[in-house]
């Protein structure tokens, strides 16, 4: 679904992104777990057209930014890491004017309201909203054109763990549709209770990619030395971020 | 129309009119400043004052000639005596021959004060100006009392001049209009796009199958609509409080209202197209509306400024907008007359809305 092909981009000196390889199948949910700096977010934007690789190759469903980028900005459902919305426009104006966007009729945001449970705030300006309603808001921008592939910049960044849990739920219930998901995160948990395949960023580089039990059987001696410091039976994937990068994710 | 253009229109709406403080900038400021200006700083001092000489069968440029030099001598000597009393140095008096009708014109334009033809008997004088503009007032005031102590000692007479177009609140109502049009498209345009860019909205919805020209396109249809609904009301005031009226083609004022329009979006789009930083933002939208709201002559004449600077004072779009629309209103213009500059103004728009498509910063 999504090819990414030896893709590199620099910052003046930083590395954000240094030579990735990666392939990601159609139907998977992926989490692209890593701690602020890794590169994460200039990946994703670069997947999602934002942002120009320096060198390397995107191809989604077979088709570049340079020349389908119409196409695809109708087939690709975003979320960014921040986005603010017009203060005194309702929930239910915004969710419309993207639909109209994409050249959905007047039932694609009640419909969407629904799906992120926010039918009975549809009136609401988006000013009145608590962090996790914009959260989930943005997600439902990015659900407006029902899209196959849906990536996200960090959806749950900032909230407590109900409205997390809100926004996993949600993202729960668009599996069975066939959505495929790419998501940026720094909760292990998130990774762990979402997505089935977890590529490990650090530095601009792709560390490790499995799933959790494919990490954690490839890295169990490693890891077993970190979990001996927590007295733990079981292999985490915190104790495999520790094990390939030396430090915990929030630091 | 689209259901996207309709929904980002209604957008820009929705989001001026749920703003109350906007409403009161937008449409209370412009009124107030013009009942301000109109009545209470229209009666203050200029700074330079030229008076208009009316040359004609009675009275030859020779006449004229022998006047001027007298007033020349008489405004000269009072200068004189008014700094050896210490309280500071005489007024800048220039004298303008010129026939009647171009004086009338002249006074429309804010060239002259003031003009002064023959009088009836013998020597004397008669001034005409607009009793309500205090500069004009000044201006006779000096010139009399330099003469001989007032009209009484020189038999001259004053005449009120009531033709339409020449009060200074004829003069300031065109002007305030152009500039409600400048200010409101350069903060409604161009600091809107700035404040999306700066909350990354622009980025998210740059992201959709958006048209970006089509999203450009929509807030200047939505500013024209507002520009067009504040353009009445301060136009309703005027013509209700002051009996400011359009002499010439309304169609023509109405196409310089769009042509003007296009020329500020054009350049919102362009100052707009980089920055996401907003003390940049600010000072860059200030930077182009400053200068031209002193320069372009909106309160005061530009002609008053030195002779070199008016060529490019001439050249500012907000100059070509106030004076096209000003000869509209008071000299009974239509397209002949505001041809030219309408089509510049929309020419600078549409360089400028390219050159800032091509460089806008979308991500």
């Amino acid at each position: 679904m999504i090819s990414v092909l030896n893709v590199r981009k620099y910052f003046k000196d930083v590395r954000a992104v240094d030579g990735v390889t990666l392939e990601f199948p159609k139907g998977t949910y992926t989490a692209l777990l890593g701690p602020n700096g890794a590169g994460k977010t200039t990946l994703v934007e670069m997947i999602e057209g934002i942002q120009k690789p320096d060198s390397g190759e995107i191809r989604i469903l077979g088709r570049g930014w340079a020349r389908d980028e119409r196409y695809l900005r109708r087939v690709l459902g975003i979320a960014l890491q921040e986005t603010n919305f017009i203060d005194k426009i309702t929930v239910g104006e915004t969710l419309d004017l993207f639909a109209s966007f994409f050249g959905r009729g007047r039932d694609a945001a009640p419909r969407i309201l629904d799906l992120i449970r926010l039918t009975e705030k549809r009136r609401s300006y988006v000013m009145n909203l608590s962090h996790g309603m914009r959260q989930r808001l943005s997600l439902g921008l990015a659900l407006i054109n029902d899209p196959e592939l849906l990536i996200l910049d960090e959806p749950t960044t900032g909230l407590d763990p109900n409205a997390r849990r809100e926004v996993w739920d949600i993202l729960r219930d668009l599996r069975p549709r066939g959505t495929s998901l790419l998501l940026t995160t720094h909760y292990m948990e998130e990774a762990e209770a979402l997505c089935d395949d977890i590529v490990i960023m650090d530095k601009g580089k792709v560390l490790a990619r499995g799933t959790i039990g494919e990490l954690a059987a490839r890295y169990a001696a490693e890891a077993a030395l970190v979990r001996r410091t927590r007295e733990s039976r079981e292999t985490s994937l915190d104790d495999i971020f520790v094990a390939l990068t030396g430090r915990h994710l929030d630091e | 129309m689209n259901r996207a253009f309709r929904n980002l229109v209604a957008l820009q709406f929705k989001e001026f009119f749920r703003e109350p403080e906007i409403i009161f900038w937008a449409f209370v400021l412009p009124i107030v400043l013009a009942w301000l200006l109109g009545v209470a700083i229209g009666s203050s001092n200029g700074l330079t004052r030229t008076v208009g000489v009316v040359e004609s069968g009675e009275a030859p440029r020779e006449f004229w000639d022998t006047w001027i030099a007298g007033a020349r001598d008489a405004l000269d000597a009072a200068a004189d005596a008014t700094a050896a009393g210490g309280r500071g140095g005489g007024e800048e008096i220039s004298f303008r021959v010129l026939p009647r009708d171009e004086a009338i014109l002249s006074l429309k334009q804010g060239k002259i004060s003031l003009f002064v033809e023959r009088g009836s008997g013998g020597g004397s004088v008669r001034y005409s100006f607009d009793p309500r503009n205090g500069e004009a007032r000044m201006t006779h005031l000096l010139v009399e009392s330099a003469l001989g102590g007032g009209a009484a000692a020189t038999g001259n007479a004053v005449a009120a001049l009531e033709v339409q177009g020449t009060r200074y609140i004829d003069y300031l109502v065109p002007g305030l209009l152009a500039m409600d049009i400048m200010s409101s498209v350069l903060w409604g345009i161009g600091w809107v796009l700035i404040e999306i860019r700066i909350k990354k909205l622009l980025r998210r919805m740059a992201a959709t199958p958006m048209h970006k020209s089509m999203f450009l396109f929509s807030h200047f249809t939505a500013r024209l609509i507002v520009n067009a609904i504040e353009f009445l009301a301060l136009f309703l005031f005027a013509r209700w409080y002051f009996g400011v009226k359009v002499q010439g083609s309304v169609p023509a004022l109405v196409a310089v209202f769009i042509a003007g329009s296009m020329a500020f979006t054009g350049i919102a789009i362009f100052v707009s197209s980089r920055t996401a930083n907003p003390r940049a933002g600010n000072g860059l939208i200030n930077a182009v509306t400053f200068p031209m709201m002193l320069l372009s002559g909106i309160f005061f004449s530009y002609n008053h400024f030195p002779e070199w600077s008016i060529r490019f004072v001439k050249l500012l779009p907000l100059t070509m907008l106030a004076d096209a629309m000003r000869s509209i209103f008071n000299e009974g213009a239509g397209f002949a007359e505001v041809g030219v500059p309408a089509l510049i103004l929309a020419a600078v728009g549409v360089v400028f809305f390219a050159a800032g498509m091509k460089i806008y910063k979308w991500y």
